[in-house]
């Protein structure tokens, strides 16, 4: 196999998840280009996906065994581009904001502004749901969450956009550097005065040492929690939006049982999930995986949207089917790396569902299904936009 | 710490990291540690080593008593997956 996959090229049309699923079928791992022409092996096959993603042969550490391969140069990404020990010796200093019970105490905040974004959509119309809900949602927790103020949030979008759905490297690049320098400033606000919220948290945090986090640490912190803390979500929603909104008699189902909402979200983070590649792995050792020898140095990433329809763990993988009752599905990823903030994208995921079925009876693309806009992204799944009609009466 | 097979839990590590629990492995004389203030709930060992690990309604962790020895490679394995490094096995 010489191919070499553009999967930016590839993702900017609705099959893209077909087409992968069709090469999976020939290979568990191929060759794709990344954004800075960097060559990485990529692997779809969800059997290899489960076994390398826990491979301690395969380091998140690429600063220090392969540059090339860092997300952004220079600037190592806190708990994404980290291994153990370490990784897990700051992960436990943010184990208890995204823990079950934490979660659970924000659902009420997540309703309200739930309904408050809803309610400024009128009783009918047509808006793009990503600019006017799936976007401004998940934001406006995470910064709340971290404490991020309400006139600081302008800029976001376009960095988000920028790092993950990435259009160019200059741009990915520019806009991490300027993530990074807003992030140090506001560490400096929150140390001279302390607010109720997890970055402050994060400054007066002790590890068991008696350390502190450094402020190149902490800004790192924030980038990553603000970025991966939204931007997901966004896209998640939206996928689930679309994908329900296509499929008719699956989104007739739900309308008839919102209790099927729980299946609902994890159908959508199987069938179409917003984080489609994980973060660029490097061997520290030769790996005989998938019938390819991965060399030591060598870049691998997942690409968890195509593990995730694996024709040899689901034939009808390309159904959208929110009656599967399982969450067998490597959304999240798996392993030491596995998404810290999982419990809360899939409450934010549930309760945006919820709400928004039940405020709209009539709900529906506003533009034909085959002309909506796919990210050209290698790293992120989602559309450019999701024009919706919606109205309080059923039509 | 006792030998053999027998399989127990009990308090210890005061303070900040709550209460851990021991299991005990018979003939490979492997130890599997939990230390339950550190413990998520987030499952990655029991998609490892589901005879081994799992967890109940509560998300608390579950530790098997006496697995079988051949299960030591993936108990450590599964020991790795872990994304906050709760579970410490000595002598896999």
């Amino acid at each position: 196999m010489s191919e070499v996959i553009d999967l930016a090229e590839l993702a900017a049309s609705a099959g893209l998840e077909q087409e992968l699923e069709r090469l999976a079928r020939s290979h568990g791992i191929i060759r794709t280009r990344q954004l800075n022409q960097q060559e990485t092996w990529t692997v779809l096959g969800a059997a290899l996906t489960r076994e390398l993603l826990s491979d301690p042969r395969l380091s998140n550490d690429v600063h220090t065994h392969a540059p090339h391969g860092a997300l952004v140069p220079g600037l190592q990404v806190m708990l994404l581009e980290q291994d153990d020990p370490g990784h897990a010796r700051y992960r436990r200093l943010v184990t208890a904001a995204f823990a079950s019970k934490a979660v659970r105490e924000l659902e009420p905040r997540i309703e309200e502004i739930t309904r408050q974004l809803l309610d400024k959509l009128g009783d009918s119309g047509t808006a793009d749901f990503i600019d006017a809900f799936t976007y401004p949602m998940p934001l406006e927790v995470i910064c709340d969450l971290l404490g991020v103020p309400g006139e600081d949030r302008d800029p976001f979008r376009k960095w988000a956009m920028d790092i993950s759905a990435a259009p160019s490297l200059e741009a990915m690049q520019a806009s991490a550097g300027e993530l990074f320098a807003y992030c140090i400033g506001l560490i400096g606000a929150k140390r001279e005065r302390p607010t109720e919220d997890l970055l402050s948290e994060l400054i007066a945090a002790r590890f068991e040492d008696g350390s502190a986090l450094t402020d190149e640490e902490l800004s790192s912190f924030a980038a990553v929690l603000l970025i991966a803390g939204h931007d997901t979500v966004t896209n998640l929603l939206a996928n689930a939006l679309h994908d329900l909104l296509t499929h008719p008699e699956q989104l007739a189902a739900l309308r008839r049982d919102p209790s099927l909402v729980g299946s609902a979200v994890e159908e959508a983070l199987r069938f179409r999930g917003s984080a489609m590649t994980t973060v660029n792995r490097v061997a520290l050792a030769d790996i005989e995986a998938g019938g390819v020898t991965i060399r030591k140095g060598e870049l691998v990433r997942f690409l968890l949207n195509a593990a995730n329809r694996d024709a040899a763990v689901r034939e009808d993988g390309h159904a959208f089917d929110i009656g599967r009752a399982t969450a067998q599905h490597v959304a999240f990823g798996m392993g030491p790396h596995f998404c810290l903030g999982q419990r809360l994208a899939r409450q934010e995921a549930t309760i945006a569902l919820t709400e928004i079925l039940a405020r709209f009876p009539s709900l529906e693309l506003a533009v034909p299904e085959g002309e909506v806009r796919w990210l050209a992204s290698d790293a992120i799944r989602g559309l450019e936009e999701l024009p919706l009609r919606y109205a309080r009466e059923s039509a | 710490m006792g030998q053999g097979r027998a399989a127990l839990c009990r308090s210890a590590v005061p303070g900040s990291y709550g209460m851990s629990c021991v299991r005990e492995l018979g003939e490979v004389g492997m130890r599997i540690t939990v230390n339950h203030g550190l413990c998520d709930g987030l499952g990655q060992c029991a998609l490892v080593a589901p005879e081994v690990f799992s967890l109940d309604d509560d998300e608390r962790l579950v530790v098997a008593p006496d697995p079988a020895p051949e299960l030591a490679g993936r108990v450590a394995a599964a020991a790795r997956a872990c994304p906050v490094r709760a579970i410490a096995v000595e002598g896999a």
